[in-house]
């Protein structure tokens, strides 16, 4: 009883906030355990998971959110049209791939995997506060150290950075360059097997 | 054309099947020489490894040419990727050398070992670009306007004894920080001159016989006295309070005051 209350609260709290927000938060406001929370945390997660909510807790780094569920994203397009978050372009998505790997980076690393000159893709990370400065690299001139961000995270709807694809092997990753047509094929052919992985 | 030189071939041939618009390769649609020489290496159907055993270096070089006029800041990277596709080239028409360390890192493999990393983040930016459009279908809403009540500050029970204590105990801690930081302490002298306290001093001065400039600043003076008693000396000139004389370049300078007409009638 106690805790179909408690996620009851949170529920309600979650919708309020609207953006992130830490449970270790909620738990100090209303005095209660970081357990307790996260107990009621699971079980209104469950609830979600189980009966045919709309709903849905997304999670990044030590925060949560109220999301809708990524399955009903079609429905809720045909009758509204909510504004979609604009999608990354390829040299910022590469520059954000070698950072979330190889963080934290300097622009000059970055540069040298990518063989051409990434301050106007990093600075453009860092406006959208996908990357920020972590530090600066003991060497000369003290070159500033990129990072990700939770935000970088949440774009991408991974829960920590463990969650991050793994790397390709050497041998492995050149089974894309077979293909007869690169980078837009590749992509949707991505697309469709998440699809059927869902299905 | 039988005139054209036959290592020609391979590329003449790739030119010639394909139409028109594709072979027109912009290289702005490119993320860079490296994105491009995969594209070529993707459409030769063939492994990074064999780069420099294909036609794949050749297209590279001649997609460079043809390219025309570029943006000086895109075009340079396509072309040092080209100066050293050609200097690999060119060393490969060379004899070797005849000790030649078998586990140096050639130009060869460290272009080969730059393409593969290459490909594995372009790999994975792909893989990101999926994750991206999955988590782009989850909406969330704007926050309601639920300010949240002022933060209370209790106040109550200061004194100033206590708050010089932690002015002490604050300023204590930031030493200590600078120096984990090794952050060298910075000394700021306090100002020793004004030129308002020099004009008077000069202005003090006993009139009866032509003040002397180096009798005016002490015998070990700092820059920063000679400086400001200069000052000191033609801000009193212009506002009339005193007249001054150097005969030759570099020689002491002899100050008058009062104003010079009076100095000039009784002289």
């Amino acid at each position: 009883m106690q805790d179909e209350r408690l996620a009851g609260i949170i529920e309600a709290i979650l919708f309020v906030v609207g953006e992130a927000v830490s449970p270790a938060d909620i738990a100090a406001a209303l005095e209660l355990s970081d357990d307790q929370v996260d107990q009621a945390l699971d079980a209104l997660e469950a609830l979600y998971h189980s009966r045919d909510r709309g709903l849905s807790i997304k999670r990044f780094g030590d925060r949560i959110q109220l999301t809708t569920k990524a399955d009903y994203a079609p429905e809720i397009e045909r009758v509204l049209q909510p504004i979609q978050r604009p999608s990354l372009g390829q040299s910022a998505l590469e520059t954000l791939s070698i950072i979330a790997y190889k963080q934290p980076v300097t622009r000059m690393e970055i540069e040298a995997i990518r063989g051409v000159g990434s301050d106007y893709a990093i600075q453009s990370l860092v406006s959208k506060r996908m990357v920020r400065e972590v530090g600066r690299k003991d060497t000369l001139g003290r070159p500033i150290l990129y990072g990700t961000t939770e935000q970088f995270l949440s774009h991408f709807g991974l829960r920590s950075l463990k969650e991050l694809p793994e790397i390709p092997a050497v041998d492995e990753q050149t089974s894309f360059l077979d293909e007869d047509q690169l980078s837009d094929d590749y992509i949707q052919t991505e697309q469709t097997e998440e699809n059927s992985r869902r299905d | 054309m039988p005139s054209r030189a036959p290592f020609c071939r391979f590329s003449s041939r790739f030119f010639r099947f394909k139409p028109m618009s594709t072979i027109h390769i912009h290289l702005n649609q490119f993320e860079g020489p490296l994105d491009l020489l995969l594209h070529l290496i993707g459409r030769a159907k063939i492994d990074i490894k064999d780069i420099f055993v294909s036609e794949v270096t050749d297209q590279y070089i001649r997609i460079v040419q043809e390219a025309g006029e570029l943006d000086m800041d895109e075009a340079s990277s396509f072309v040092t990727m080209a100066a050293t596709l050609l200097e690999i080239k060119s060393r490969a028409m060379l004899p070797a050398p005849p000790q030649m360390p078998e586990d140096e890192e050639t130009p060869e493999a460290l272009l080969i070992q730059q393409l593969e990393e290459y490909a594995q983040f372009k790999q994975i930016s792909l893989e990101m670009q999926a994750y991206e459009e999955e988590a782009s279908k989850a909406f969330s809403k704007l926050p309601d306007e639920f300010p949240l009540p002022q933060p209370e500050f209790e106040i109550s029970g200061l004194t100033l004894e206590g708050l010089i204590k932690a002015f002490i105990k604050v300023s204590q801690r930031a030493r200590e920080q600078y120096e984990l930081a090794g952050e060298p302490e910075r000394q700021i002298e306090a100002e020793r001159f004004s030129v308002s306290a020099c004009m008077a001093m000069i202005l003090k001065q006993p009139r009866k016989t032509p003040l002397k400039f180096s009798g005016l600043i002490s015998r070990r003076a700092s820059r920063d006295e000679v400086v400001t008693v200069f000052l000191a000396m033609l801000e009193l000139m212009k506002q009339g309070k005193a007249w001054a004389r150097q005969d030759a370049n570099y020689e002491d300078i002899t100050l008058y005051v009062g104003r010079r007409k009076e100095m000039d009638d009784a002289g």
